[in-house]
């Protein structure tokens, strides 16, 4: 698949259908994989696929030293298109402004190095190992279904436990918050200019790392990901503190999908509900 | 003095510390994070020598955020309160060599201008007991930037495990001898033990090799070099590289408060937030990801050494395992050194 990869961006290069190649490459670290961009089609060698290609590079389409790079072709699993398709769906990104190279995904690990075949908590149950929506996709099409504890069970989990205990249980994950807003910078959906932690005239959430402050931070960010977030988990990954974000935003999905019958990232004509307002709209849950 | 200690006496001894009124700080295992972060533990098997935490210890010295002072508006005036730190006697055990030397390194900048008594009272009410490094992870490189495994910079105790199990106690300070002291009837003569040979066996274990510790005129050299831009095109601006670092020390001051009056804090900051050199008239002298990438570098590895005479990086790999996109202080640094080269 490397192969592939490397041959369609050669192609996408040499024809100047794209500017820049979005993808994976090795790192100084053995086992390491981290996002490269790739202008010169000497360099598509670098391109690789592995089970540490975690990163969700539809990001990259937002900053603007990608962007000045040219027109983006980027790798893409079945997880980071839905992205894709929710950016698309807010008026962040023209569909035809960047070209899909899809890949069959069997599965991210966990270790950095690939020396665990522990998979990524993300990856287990999923439902998009192939990729939709791509223009192009590479490799036999039979990703292997990844077999686990999946994440829907731990929320489902989560939400038959009493009030008090889920309290005690987030109380210890955001005690652990450095507001480093990691979790915010992954995102590819936070593309707010100016983000409301930023603001001081006048100041809407403490900045300190208190308790009620980091409680703010991420309640709040997690509400604005509602009808939004693609559950690409980019975030819960990137948290150097490993704070449980995927289950937070996950119930807030889920809640969506039940409250709307939406999921964001499956349809491209699809707006997000807390977007739109349609005469037809569910209202039994307003009481 | 030198002695040796047994990995039991070892705890034995934490107990006693504990026992004599102060707060322990050690690498714990945080079960719900299934990561090693330094935390008060109250009991000394909690403690964890095993592993490697993911955020440095600075915390305990230089809190995440820091009140200042208070303040109330009166009629026609404002009534301000000092904040006194509230410190207890602590001890750290299990920082690693690159930890320590952290806390010497970054003693030069509260001791600058101004002699910042919040960092000042912590640290001198803070003992550093320091668990020296037999297996290095492909990720350190302390001795890229003048350290090593078993190095004693900044540590008031070096515990240097032998091939035997135990450890090689060697003290550095008042302030470590009095813990020694503390409980003497725990550790055997050690003035025959040395722990060279298993330094060196931990630096022959060393991947990274490449010398950072002389970069300066390089690297100045080099500010407007376009491999900066290639080189940290991943960066998405994060703070997790800062908050790790046992060194980074820049903080944001701020006033919070209401009608009646408030408080002005001291928090974290991070060189890497968009805002970070924005101006109040809008302005931004660092207005793209890559030139807050090469300051970040420039300050670890140039600038501090030009104010204070040390590398303000002590290798330790924490930014690079912190990295969400795993962008890497030693690979970016080595790639525009070698880029000079050729």
């Amino acid at each position: 698949m490397e192969n592939q990869i490397r041959k369609i961006a050669r192609e996408l290069l040499q024809s100047k259908k794209a500017g820049v190649i979005i993808g994976y490459g090795e790192t100084d670290i053995a086992g390491r994989v981290a996002p490269i961009f790739v202008t010169n089609e000497k360099d598509t060698d670098r391109l690789v696929w592995n089970s540490r290609c975690w990163y969700n590079l539809a990001r990259y389409l937002r900053k603007p030293e990608v962007k000045s790079k040219g027109r983006p072709a980027v790798v893409m699993k079945g997880c980071d298109i839905r992205s894709i398709v929710g950016l698309v769906s807010e008026n962040q990104l023209k569909r035809e402004d960047v070209t899909v190279i899809g890949v069959p995904c069997s599965g991210m690990v966990k270790s950095k190095n690939g020396t665990s075949s522990e998979p990524l908590k993300k990856c287990i149950g999923c439902q998009v190992q192939s990729p939709a929506h791509a223009d192009v996709t590479v490799g036999a099409d039979s990703p292997k279904p990844i077999e686990g504890r999946s994440l829907d069970e731990e929320v489902a989990a989560m939400a038959a436990m009493p009030a008090d205990k889920r309290w005690e249980f987030w109380k210890q994950e955001f005690d652990r918050c450095i507001r480093c807003y990691a979790c915010r910078q992954v995102c590819p959906h936070c593309f707010c200019n100016s983000c409301i932690a930023e603001k001081s005239t006048p100041q809407w959430i403490s900045t300190a790392s208190t308790r009620s402050a980091n409680f703010a931070w991420n309640v709040m960010r997690a509400f604005h990901m509602a009808g939004r977030c693609s559950g690409c988990q980019e975030c819960a990954r990137a948290c150097p503190t490993n704070i449980r974000l995927d289950i937070l935003n996950r119930k807030i999905a889920l809640d969506v999908k039940e409250a709307f019958n939406f999921e964001t990232g499956i349809d491209l004509s699809a707006k997000p509900p807390l977007t739109t307002y349609k005469l037809d709209d569910n209202q039994e849950f307003i009481r | 003095m030198k002695h040796r200690l047994s990995q039991q006496n070892l705890s034995e001894w934490l107990a006693r510390i504990l026992k004599n009124d102060t707060r322990l700080i050690a690498p714990v295992l945080d079960e719900k994070a299934h990561d090693f972060f330094f935390a008060e533990i109250q009991s000394p098997k909690l403690a964890r020598f095993d592993g490697f935490t993911k955020m440095s210890a600075k915390e305990f010295i230089f809190p995440r955020h820091e009140p200042l002072f208070t303040y109330e508006f009166e009629k026609s005036s404002i009534r301000i309160k000092d904040v006194e730190p509230q410190v207890r006697k602590t001890v750290i055990v299990g920082l690693r060599p690159c930890d320590a030397a952290g806390f010497a390194v970054m003693d030069k900048v509260f001791h600058w201008d101004y002699d910042d008594k919040f960092y000042w009272k912590r640290r001198e009410a803070t003992t550093l007991i320091t668990m020296g490094c037999s297996e290095p992870l492909d990720s350190c490189f302390c001795t890229s930037v003048g350290l090593s495994p078993m190095n004693d910079k900044g540590s008031d105790v070096l515990l240097s495990p032998l091939e035997d199990g135990s450890f090689l106690v060697e003290s550095f300070t008042d302030k470590g001898t009095s813990l020694v002291t503390l409980a003497q009837d725990l550790f055997e003569p050690g003035d025959h033990l040395d722990r060279s040979s298993v330094e060196q066996k931990a630096v022959a274990k060393m991947v990274r090799k490449e010398n950072l510790n002389e970069l300066g005129s390089l690297l100045e050299k080099n500010f407007e070099n376009h491999a900066w831009e290639t080189l940290s095109c991943a960066c998405m601006g994060c703070g997790a590289c800062a908050m790790s670092c046992p060194t980074c020390h820049c903080f944001d001051i701020v006033d919070e408060g209401d009608l009646r009056g408030g408080v002005r804090l001291k928090n974290w900051d991070c060189c890497s937030f968009s805002i970070f050199t924005k101006h109040g008239a809008g302005h931004n002298p660092r207005d793209q990801q890559f030139k807050r990438c090469r300051q970040r570098y420039m300050h670890k590895l140039r600038y501090y050494k030009e104010k204070f005479g040390e590398t303000l990086c002590v290798g330790c790999g924490r930014c690079v395992n912190v990295c969400p996109v795993n962008l890497d202080i030693y690979s970016v640094v080595t790639a525009v050194k070698n880029k000079e080269a050729q």
